[in-house]
This record gives structure tokens, C-alpha cells and sequence, in this order.
């Protein structure tokens, strides 16, 4: 399943990255399993790799996860009149791929289905493939040598290519996000540019209201 | 990067996601509940150029620009995330290894 190796090699990767900024292995495989989030997770070190305080850190990273929260939400319906128990399970491994195929589903019993087996291969894989990277990981001597320590950028590149193909005003966002923090540097204390950059989100939401109508987004 | 901060940061995921589980419908609406799906490009862009424009703090151009130029023609050409890794770590160190 293309999805699953997908899932893989970006564990591998985050988890890669994590070792060879000095994150110790048990740290990286406490985040694979209870963070559950590779761009949370990867907002994480980022700010704070790049001097930024441990409350900026998880400040970023909890505003990236915030759309976890919206994601809830139409899964919740599918939810309805569940036990507690069984609502509280099914929020811990709330991501994308699990809300999107409970979607498809017609009704709520094979919608509850497909968001289980979907999420257990997204758990499975993830923590699989950051254990395997926390392994690799230490196998490399020094991260500069081979270039690997752009394996982060790339990796997030990567991960807003595929955000900036659903829609011009993500691209946009992105684009006007990226410019933020680069003008941000010099003037502000580290750690800060990152925050500023979310003001692009709002930018972006104005620009698709401007776009209605010529824009399929 | 901590044992409190990793703590932290997993229970405050999860009080997100629970938090969308049990009282979305009542609790976000609107313009919030838009500008929210736009965050994580922002944040994701913001990070992704300080950590290849930046050294400690300040503006700096080096090999990782080259890298990351490379890796941008293939995330644009849909290469698979494996190959745009191994391009942009190849480019960075042969751009190091020539200059």
C-alpha cells in the first residue's frame, strides 16, 4: 500500500532528522507514539533548532495542530451516541487520511470501520518508521558530510509542496509565510519569525474571498 | 528538545483532537474555523526557509540553498519524498565539497 510506504519513509525521515540534531532516541520515540503528528512535531524542533524558546516551540507546534481539532469535527458525527470511551480512543490518532476515507463511507457503522483500519496503519507505520530512523539515525557520524542535514527543510518542502497543489491561495500562503520569517530574522528575536509567519494564514483566506468564484478551491 | 516539553506537547495534541471529538460543533465556527486550515502552510513555510536561509540566529546563504533549490524541481516534478530527500542531501554535500 503506497500509503503506508508514504508514511514510512516520513517517520524515518523526521526521526532521522531529530537524531542528528541531538534529540535523544527515547525522546524521539515518546513523540513518534504520543504526539502523533509529523508536522507538529517537526514545527517543534524547528523552532526550536532555530533558537527559539521551549514555550515559542510548542506554541508553533500546537497552532499547526490546531486543524487537528477542526478535523475532529466532522468525524465527531460519525461518533454520535458512541460511548465516551470509544470517542476519547478514537481522538488520539485524529489525522487526514483516517477523516478522509470515513468521508467516503455512506454509513456511520462502515464509516467508524474504515477510520480504524485506516488509522491503524497510519499509527503502525509511523512509529515503526520513526524507530527505524532513531536507529539510522545514530549510524550516521556527522550529519554536515552528507548533506543530510538539509533532509529537514527538504522534508518539509516536501510537505508543503503537497499542501500547495490543493489550492493558489495555499501556495500564496505559503509563499507569503516563508517571505515573513525571512524578513523577520533580522528584526526580531529568535524564535518569533515563526509565529509572525501564521499571519499568512489570514492572508490566504483573504485572497481566496478574493478569488471567489475563478478559483475551484 | 525535553522530556516536559514532549510531555506537554502530546497531551495538549490530544486535548485538541478530544476537544474537536466532544464539542467542535458548539465551540468553532466561521472565520476561525477557515483561517485555521491555512496555519499549518504558513508555519510550515516559515520553518522550512529559516531552517535553510538561517545559521544561529542570522541570515546566511550557503550549500543548503543549492540543496534545497534542487529539491524544489523535484517536489515540483512529484518525485517520491525518498528521492527528494536523497537529491537535496546529494546536491548539499557535492555544492560543499566543490566550494
Amino acid at each position: 500500500m503506497a500509503y503506508a510506504v508514504s508514511v514510512l519513509v516520513a517517520g524515518t525521515s523526521t526521526a532521522l532528522v531529530m537524531v542528528n540534531l541531538g534529540v535523544d532516541r527515547w525522546l524521539v520515540l515518546a513523540s513518534a507514539a504520543f504526539v502523533m503528528s509529523g508536522t507538529a512535531t517537526l514545527a517543534l524542533i524547528g523552532v526550536l533548532d532555530a533558537g527559539g524558546s521551549a514555550v515559542t516551540a510548542v506554541a508553533a507546534a500546537l497552532l499547526v495542530a490546531a486543524r487537528f481539532g477542526l478535523l475532529a469535527i466532522p468525524l465527531s458525527h460519525r461518533f454520535r451516541g458512541r460511548p465516551v470511551w470509544e470517542r476519547a480512543i478514537a481522538s488520539y490518532p485524529i489525522l487526514d487520511p483516517g477523516v478522509a476515507v470515513a468521508f467516503r463511507e455512506d454509513n456511520d457503522v462502515s464509516a467508524r470501520r474504515s477510520y480504524l483500519r485506516m488509522s491503524n496503519v497510519s499509527v503502525t507505520t509511523w512509529i515503526v518508521g520513526m524507530a527505524l530512523g532513531a536507529v539510522l539515525g545514530s549510524l550516521i557520524p556527522d550529519p554536515k558530510t552528507w548533506g543530510m542535514d538539509v533532509a529537514f527543510p527538504a522534508l518539509l518542502l516536501a510537505t508543503a509542496g503537497g499542501i500547495a497543489r490543493k489550492s493558489r491561495d495555499m501556495a500564496l500562503t505559503g509563499v507569503i509565510g516563508a517571505g515573513i520569517a525571512i524578513v523577520a530574522t533580522p528584526l526580531v528575536p529568535a524564535g518569533l519569525p515563526v509565529l509572525l509567519s501564521i499571519l499568512a494564514a489570514s492572508m490566504g483566506l483573504g485572497a481566496r474571498r478574493g478569488l471567489k468564484g475563478g478559483d475551484p478551491a | 528538545m525535553t522530556w516536559p516539553i514532549v510531555v506537554v506537547l502530546a497531551l495538549a495534541v490530544y486535548a485538541l483532537r478530544a476537544t474537536g471529538m466532544f464539542i467542535g460543533d458548539k465551540l468553532i465556527k466561521g472565520r476561525v474555523r477557515d483561517t485555521i486550515e491555512y496555519v499549518p502552510m504558513a508555519v510550515i513555510a516559515g520553518v522550512l526557509v529559516l531552517t535553510t536561509f538561517t545559521t544561529g540566529g542570522s541570515l546566511t546563504l550557503d550549500a543548503r540553498a543549492a540543496g534545497m533549490a534542487a529539491a524544489g524541481i523535484a517536489v515540483w516534478r512529484n518525485a517520491p519524498l525518498a528521492v527528494v530527500l536523497i537529491i537535496a542531501a546529494a546536491t548539499t554535500a557535492l555544492v560543499r565539497a566543490v566550494s
